[in-house]
């Protein structure tokens, strides 16, 4: 009966039924088309909350077959609770293998954070963005942001950080640093640090972000230019961790984590769980470089 | 005419979306969709019918050009769902092996709000190689998603088609874009973000 066939498996595979994944994959090609354009979607139901994680996620199980191999990281870690339990529905849905190796993954779904290895040409990265419009922050309307992307008017935001600078002597956008994606469309690049900015620009991977409360995706192909907005005498800068030091390995080359204990002591660590495995049992890894981090290689970055 | 029996909605489906996300994003670069066993009517390759098949259903029409297009669009109604609209509507237009009509001037490509609210052609073409061959054009790629310069050799597309869609392309972020398959099931991606040129059809010794 035909009542058997379909009710047979309690859920389509991927969970998302075919007709909407469809959807959310032509809204992909576009997106990819148009380099940092966010492109409305459907945003459907999850078993989880708008706004936890389910962009990401539409992505991801739109992506996804079953001979992917996929992680999940949450600000670095394979192993918060995020990504623990949006790894665990999504292996229960596909029943694809995951991993917590970086290199092994075909694809990759990140809250927060780009990995710290070098994602290559056979892999995809998932953003779960929170908020993908980078001018919310200088103007509240929708209609008058889509106009703006429009006729590529960026002067309010040029103004902000200008504003910015002259009040604080700093660009102090910490995470989520704007980007000119292709020359065309200033874009979120959801808030990530700014140590992993510069990685978007003529990187390998294909960089693909979804927003579920939103409702908004967007992309960045591989081999295309992203800049951070900058002025003439006021540069982009890093983080710099010249001063401080992994406490388990002694390392510097990499995004850290700041760690308060109880006595109100400060350590650091380093953010990426899968990274900062590797280099404790001394494996090879290959780390992203860009001219951000050579900069940086004046002072002693490796160990100790 | 019934729905292709060997043809998975889910899996096949994914597979071919992927390679298809895999060449819009690196234009330039041939993907080749497995071999399905299904047989579309004559005036469609496979390449352009599974793409069809991947990316249709009852929420976006589409147009097909050229000859025998009733059994066409027929076959990816009984497929997909999709129903045929006029080509200023249609979001997927299909265009056969050296084809360029007047038709093709009413494609829609986005607005300045919406620029992705525009149509996307899947074009037919005899074959495309990394190799020069008969007859062949060759396209020079550039832009997002190619490491400097890609050259890839298409044959059996018009040049008409061509510039319409150089044109289209040449307020960008407005644009149309392209999927071109070839009658040996390989796909080339060329997204409205590219800046293509194109070379005329050379004899090639082989």
């Amino acid at each position: 009966m035909v009542e058997n066939i379909k009710f047979s498996n309690k859920y389509n595979f991927a969970f998302i039924d075919e007709s909407t994944k469809k959807e959310i994959r032509r809204k992909l090609l576009k997106a990819v088309a148009i380099p940092g354009h966010q492109v409305p979607y459907s945003s459907p139901e999850m078993p989880i909350s708008r706004g936890w994680g389910t962009g990401g996620l539409h992505i991801t199980l739109a992506l996804i077959g079953r001979s992917d191999v996929f992680k999940i990281i949450d600000q670095g870690s394979d192993a918060s609770v995020n990504a623990c339990n949006l790894r665990e529905f999504v292996n229960a849905m596909t029943g694809c293998e995951t991993t917590f190796d970086t290199s092994k993954a075909t694809l990759v779904q990140t809250r927060h954070r780009i990995t710290e290895e070098e994602l290559n040409e056979n892999q995809i990265i998932v953003f779960q963005v929170p908020l993908p419009e980078p001018l919310r922050m200088v103007e509240r309307y929708e209609y008058k942001t889509l106009q703006m992307h429009a006729e590529a008017d960026y002067s309010k935001m040029w103004v902000s950080l200008y504003e910015a600078y002259v009040r604080y002597g700093a660009i102090m956008q910490g995470s989520g640093y704007p980007v000119m994606v292709n020359g065309r469309y200033i874009m979120s690049p959801s808030p990530i640090p700014r140590w992993d900015t510069p990685n978007l620009h003529q990187a390998k991977t294909l960089f693909l972000f979804g927003a579920g409360r939103e409702k908004r995706l967007y992309a960045v192909p591989p081999y295309t230019d992203v800049e951070p907005l900058e002025f003439e005498d006021v540069n982009f800068e890093i983080e710099d961790f010249s001063k401080s030091a992994c406490y388990k390995t002694g390392f510097k080359k990499a995004f850290l984590d700041e760690l308060y204990a109880d006595d109100g002591s400060q350590k650091y660590v380093i953010s990426d769980s899968n990274f900062l495995d590797k280099i404790d049992s001394e494996e090879e890894t290959h780390q992203y470089t860009n001219k951000y981090i050579d900069q940086l290689e004046a002072y002693d970055v490796e160990r100790g | 005419m019934q729905t292709e029996l060997n043809y998975d909605v889910v899996f096949d489906a994914q597979e071919h979306f992927r390679l298809l996300l895999d060449s819009m994003s690196r234009p330039g670069k041939i993907n080749t969709y497995p071999l399905v066993d299904i047989l579309p009517p004559e005036g469609i390759t496979q390449g352009a019918a599974l793409t069809g098949f991947a990316l249709l259903n009852a929420d976006v029409s589409h147009c097909i050009t050229g000859e025998n297009a009733g059994e066409i669009a027929d076959y990816l109604l009984i497929n997909t769902a999709s129903q045929q609209a006029d080509p200023s509507v249609a979001d997927y237009v299909f265009v056969p092996e050296d084809y360029f009509g007047e038709e093709l001037y009413g494609a829609r490509n986005g607005t300045a709000t919406y620029p992705e609210d525009s149509t996307t052609l899947i074009i037919s073409c005899e074959l495309i190689s990394d190799k020069p061959h008969g007859n062949s054009r060759k396209f020079t790629l550039k832009g997002p998603g190619v490491n400097g310069i890609a050259e890839v050799y298409v044959s059996g597309i018009n040049a008409d088609l061509l510039h319409f869609i150089k044109d289209s392309n040449s307020e960008y972020p407005l644009g149309i874009d392209m999927v071109i398959t070839d009658r040996y099931n390989n796909i080339l991606g060329i997204p409205r973000s590219n800046n293509f040129s194109f070379s005329h059809p050379e004899h090639f010794n082989l």
